[in-house]
């Protein structure tokens, strides 16, 4: 990460994510709770190194601090400033990628999103647990509960879905709406919006969970009558026994918003009606929300299933690569990049790189000819893609 | 190992998966293990045939009408597309 502007968009996003005193403030707690002087402790998403820093100042020996973002940087600038490099080892990497060299007494991660699972924490927590987690060990939060309640939430609805339904400049959008209504947006949804009690949709034990799979339903009795929109969906995290942390309208005790997972149409409903509603996803990358409106005088028995699988337009090229069986022959870029890594792996510099692939005759295996290199300038760009990416 | 489908087995898509529709094809993501599958137009049909418990003999009368396909064509071909599917968890047998 360097030559870039996006520094700016980092260090505002991690401004966002420190400045969140409530939730913050409750990692700390637990961090203090949980880390006993000279344990060893891992800090999975460690941004700025915040809750690594925290751990330290508890008292632990050792802190692994993972991050695979190029927020790292400013991680290991602040452990060097602070004169923790001797307890705090910043790892610039996926976690599910990493090795330790030693097993750990914590693991401590705060990648939950608004609706608990979006950032893949089950199959990271699955992972590190598995690997590194002493069987004495213990993992901050314990416990991620996603809860639900049926919504009637007219402006976001008509910003983020609605909005796709109309024209604008004078030019048709509305094929793109399907599209958007299969979609969990941010919604930062107000307690008079909820149009039933919350309901607790499952919890998942970080402790025990064996795959990164989340199936959980709920039923309401309406309290109200309105129009639903959809299902608002928000996480109630246990730190340790005696911490909880959500994000919830009720109660909320950090900045992030809640979600919501709209139906494809608004339905007027009355008091005393029953939804359910039933929620399933693969480690917090595909979703799918199944709501049932059951009928009322007047008013049809109403049915929705929907899926995140639906929220963007698919190409089935895209799609085919994703299956298992899929064949492919090396890209032309493919090939090029191969070409620089085998030159890499002979040990030469990225001169000596640019240099040797310049002279090569152009064949539609080399990389000049292979992604259409016009100028010395973009074959120097690939090969250092390649390095910075593959060394 | 579940027992083979015959022509009076009830099929239902299974609640564990994602589907979208794609330029006349459709692609499923298996919730419980993350794999991605996709089916040519007439696996399509069968899966939207199965949205709701159907048996196994109106999905292929169904498809051999749309298709024009005779009896046999049809179930062989519905049936080999149908147990695939079951062995993959992406369709259950009631």
């Amino acid at each position: 990460m360097i030559f870039s502007t996006e520094s700016a968009r980092i260090f505002e996003y991690h401004a966002f994510l420190v400045g969140d005193a409530g939730r913050l403030g409750a990692f700390e707690q637990a961090i203090g709770h949980s880390v006993k002087p000279g344990q060893v402790v891992l800090d999975i998403g460690t941004g700025t190194g915040v809750l690594a820093l925290m751990a330290c100042r508890a008292g632990a020996r050792r802190v692994y601090a993972v991050e695979a973002g190029a927020v790292a940087g400013l991680a290991r600038h602040l452990v060097r400033n602070l004169g923790l490099e001797d307890r705090i080892q910043v790892l610039e990497e996926s976690s599910t990628r990493v090795s330790l060299a030693e097993e750990v007494d914590v693991i401590v991660t705060d990648t939950t999103a608004n609706f608990g699972l979006e950032g893949g924490l089950l199959g990271t927590v699955i992972d590190a647990r598995d690997r590194f987690l002493k069987s004495t060990g213990t993992i901050i939060p314990r416990s991620v509960e996603l809860v639900a309640a049926p919504v009637e939430a007219p402006r976001v609805y008509a910003d983020k879905i609605d909005f796709w339904g109309r024209s604008h400049h004078g030019l048709d959008f509305s094929p793109l709406r399907s599209c958007a209504a299969n979609n969990l947006f941010g919604a930062d949804l107000s307690p008079g919006s909820l149009l039933a009690e919350p309901a607790a949709l499952g919890t998942v034990l970080l402790t025990q969970v064996a795959e990164p799979v989340f199936r959980g339903q709920a039923e309401f009795t309406l309290k109200r009558s309105g129009v639903l929109h959809g299902i608002g969906g928000w996480m109630r995290c246990r730190l340790t026994e005696a911490i909880t942390l959500t994000n919830g309208p009720v109660g909320r005790q950090v900045d992030y918003v809640q979600v919501l997972l709209p139906i494809e149409e608004p339905i007027p409903v009355q008091a005393g009606q029953r939804v359910t509603a039933s929620v399933r996803s693969h480690d917090g990358r595909v979703w799918r929300w199944q709501v049932q409106i059951e009928s009322a005088p007047g008013a049809p028995a109403r049915r929705f299933d929907q899926s995140t699988l639906r929220g963007f337009p698919l190409s089935p090229d895209d799609v085919e690569r994703q299956t298992g069986d899929f064949h492919a022959p090396l890209s032309a870029r493919g090939r090029a990049e191969w070409a620089i890594l085998e030159l890499i792996q002979q040990g030469k510099t990225i001169d000596q790189i640019e240099a040797e692939l310049r002279g090569r005759p152009g064949t539609a295996a080399t990389p000049r000819t292979a992604v259409g290199l016009a100028s010395a300038r973009q074959l120097a760009g690939l090969v250092r893609s390649v390095v910075a990416r593959c060394t | 190992m579940s027992a083979p489908l015959t022509s009076d087995s009830i099929v239902v898509a299974a609640d564990d998966q994602a589907s979208a529709d794609m330029e006349g094809q459709v692609a499923i993501v298996n919730l419980r293990t993350g794999a991605c599958y996709t089916l040519n137009p007439v696996g399509g049909e069968i899966w939207r045939l199965i949205d709701q418990p159907r048996s196994v003999g109106a999905v292929c009368r169904a498809i051999g009408e749309q298709y024009g396909l005779s009896p046999q064509q049809a179930e062989q071909d519905v049936l080999a597309l149908l147990q695939e599917l079951v062995r993959e968890g992406l369709v259950l047998v009631q």
